[in-house]
């Protein structure tokens, strides 16, 4: 199996694609950064728990889409049409199983007061879920360690398991981006999860360096040490 | 001629009781305190998700947009929910993006900030008709029996308050602005009193004023010394980032509440007090951050909490 497209990682150059195995442990650990990032309550997989988002039971297509969304943006309805057309279009199902998002917020300094925001964000996010037949779960960005990808108010990203790539969508999406998503997310066959879940138990050890500025950044929650690991890589 | 003891009495009654209602009436306030009587949504309910415009009728019924879940919702006088209509969408009786409400004897009136037109329920929030106007709203006021009294974006030419029946056809027209500063989708906050006079408060400018029916202005008030407020070019557009003055309100009294913006010490939660002449007479603090005042028939004072999340209702106790 092939890894995802990662083409730097730490102080890598972006001319010096780092060695293969490197590679596709980097690979496999950022689909799995990327589980454990969407639902930051789920203990690890090595703990005896699934990993949400890429477990063995996966629906009919493979590949998967990850939203990040920006609280502000959720009051503009014409930015975030898009998002209303792909959850219009993609099946119940599917959006429960293949599609997750991350909410992004800002948050005042004070603890009491971040803790009061963090309430009124899911609280209002609840509501506009609700009123918007939105299912894919949403996680809470609460470290707000991705507030610096939220200034265009939404961004999609799609992990293609066949060309082994990510896919970075800036919103507003064309018709034609809306169709390919949503080709991308009906098609295929259910994802090798065996190799994943292998390499679950290195996870813990993994630390890469710091995020570059033209990266991407994904934050995994530990839940118990409640520290960050940042992945970075390049979107193609 | 003789006056019997009981009519005098009677009369020496009636003239106290007249005399004491204009003394209360014309009297300047000191000071106001509210006392919170009422607390609608919470941060653990399904209440209120984020409510944009309030109003109450004369029963005490309080009718909220919603615009988290695009719904107009009524609740009792004990803040219970009594029902729920509308959802998203722009079929007849939906919201893109529910604004602002007001209520006149059976009906009630709300605004879309993503389309033209007011939308009519009545007081069961049944869906009765929507009322064409060509333009967004950025004020609505129920004024009289048949007339309502409307604010667009300013884009070119003087800003102004645009009267309409319930048919949507022009009446008249009240210019406020001669010569705005560039483009504004949303300049100013108004209220109507009982003999159609405009109170306006600025949301970008320091001013205050009242203004007739035909425009002539009465009085103006400035109550951050003329201050201006700060201004950024975005995308060739010069745009003000903070406000002055975010709504206005009137009491029973004819007493001018304004709802202070950036500029204020406490920013959305000052309110200012003036006198129906245009006199700052008292300011008072909210509890919580606001978007909006609104006054009821009974004198009652609402503004938000939690961000939205939460109405409140308040007794005003003047000094």
């Amino acid at each position: 199996m092939k890894p995802f497209g990662i083409c730097a990682a730490g102080k890598r150059s972006k001319d010096r694609p780092m060695r293969r195995p490197f590679r596709r442990l980097v690979g496999i650990l950022l689909v799995f950064a990327l589980a454990a990032c969407l639902c930051p309550s789920v203990p690890w997989a090595a703990e005896g728990q699934q990993s949400i988002g890429l477990d063995a039971a996966h629906p009919t297509g493979k590949n998967i889409c990850w939203f990040l969304l920006d609280f502000d943006a959720i009051f503009c309805a014409p930015c975030l049409a898009p998002l209303f057309d792909l959850c219009r279009a993609l099946p119940a199902i599917v959006q429960e199983r293949q599609v997750r998002g991350v909410l992004v917020y800002s948050s005042p300094p004070d603890k009491e007061r971040a803790e009061r925001r963090a309430k009124i964000v899911r609280k209002k996010w609840q509501g506009f879920m609700k009123a918007n037949d939105i299912r894919f779960p949403v996680a809470f960005d609460d470290a707000h360690v991705f507030n610096y990808l939220s200034k265009s108010g939404a961004l999609l990203l799609l992990f293609d398991f066949d060309l082994h790539v990510i896919k970075k969508y800036g919103f507003p999406l064309t018709r034609e981006q809306l169709n390919e998503i949503l080709e991308l997310l009906l098609s295929g066959d259910r994802p090798d999860m065996e190799f994943f879940h292998q390499m679950m138990g290195l996870v813990r050890h993994f630390r890469p360096a710091q995020p570059g500025k033209t990266h991407v950044l994904f934050a995994v929650d530990e839940s118990i040490s409640r520290q960050f690991v940042f992945y970075e890589f390049l979107v193609h | 001629m003789k006056i019997k003891p009981a009519i005098l009495t009677a009369l020496m009654a009636a003239i106290l009781v007249v005399s004491s209602h204009s003394v209360e009436s014309a009297a300047q306030i000191k000071k106001v305190a509210i006392e919170e009587v009422l607390s609608i949504g919470s941060l653990d309910d399904e209440a209120l998700f984020q409510w944009s415009g309030v109003a109450a009728d004369a029963d005490g019924f309080i009718y909220v947009l919603d615009a988290m879940d695009y719904s107009l919702k009524k609740f009792d006088q004990a803040g219970h929910l009594v029902k729920k209509a509308g959802r998203k969408g722009q079929g007849p009786g939906e919201f893109m993006a529910p604004r602002l409400l007001d209520c006149r004897g059976e009906s009630l009136y709300a605004t879309d900030q993503n389309t033209t037109g007011i939308l009519v329920f009545d007081r069961e929030l049944v869906f009765k008709k929507r009322i064409p106007y060509p333009l967004l709203l950025f004020n609505l006021r129920a004024v009289g029996e048949n007339c309502l009294a409307v604010g667009s974006p300013v884009f070119q030419g003087p800003g102004k308050v645009v009267l309409i029946d319930e048919e949507g056809k022009v009446k008249s027209e009240m210019v406020f602005l001669e010569k705005p500063e560039g483009m504004l989708m949303d300049s100013m906050s108004m209220a109507i009193d009982p003999k159609g006079d405009f109170y306006i408060a600025f949301l970008f400018l320091d001013r205050i004023e009242k203004r007739e029916k035909s425009g002539r202005l009465v009085w103006s008030q400035k109550l951050f010394g003329g201050k201006k407020v700060e201004k950024k070019t975005i995308s060739s557009y010069v745009l003000p980032t903070e406000t002055c003055y975010k709504d206005v309100a009137l009491d029973r009294n004819g007493n001018v509440f304004v709802l202070g913006g950036g500029l204020s010490r406490h920013p959305s939660r000052d309110v200012y007090v003036l006198s129906p002449a245009g006199e700052l007479l008292t300011t008072f603090m909210l509890p919580d951050t606001s978007h909006c005042l609104y006054i009821d028939s009974r004198n009652f004072l609402y503004s938000r909490a939690n961000d939205g999340i939460t109405l409140k209702k308040y007794r005003m106790i003047y000094h």
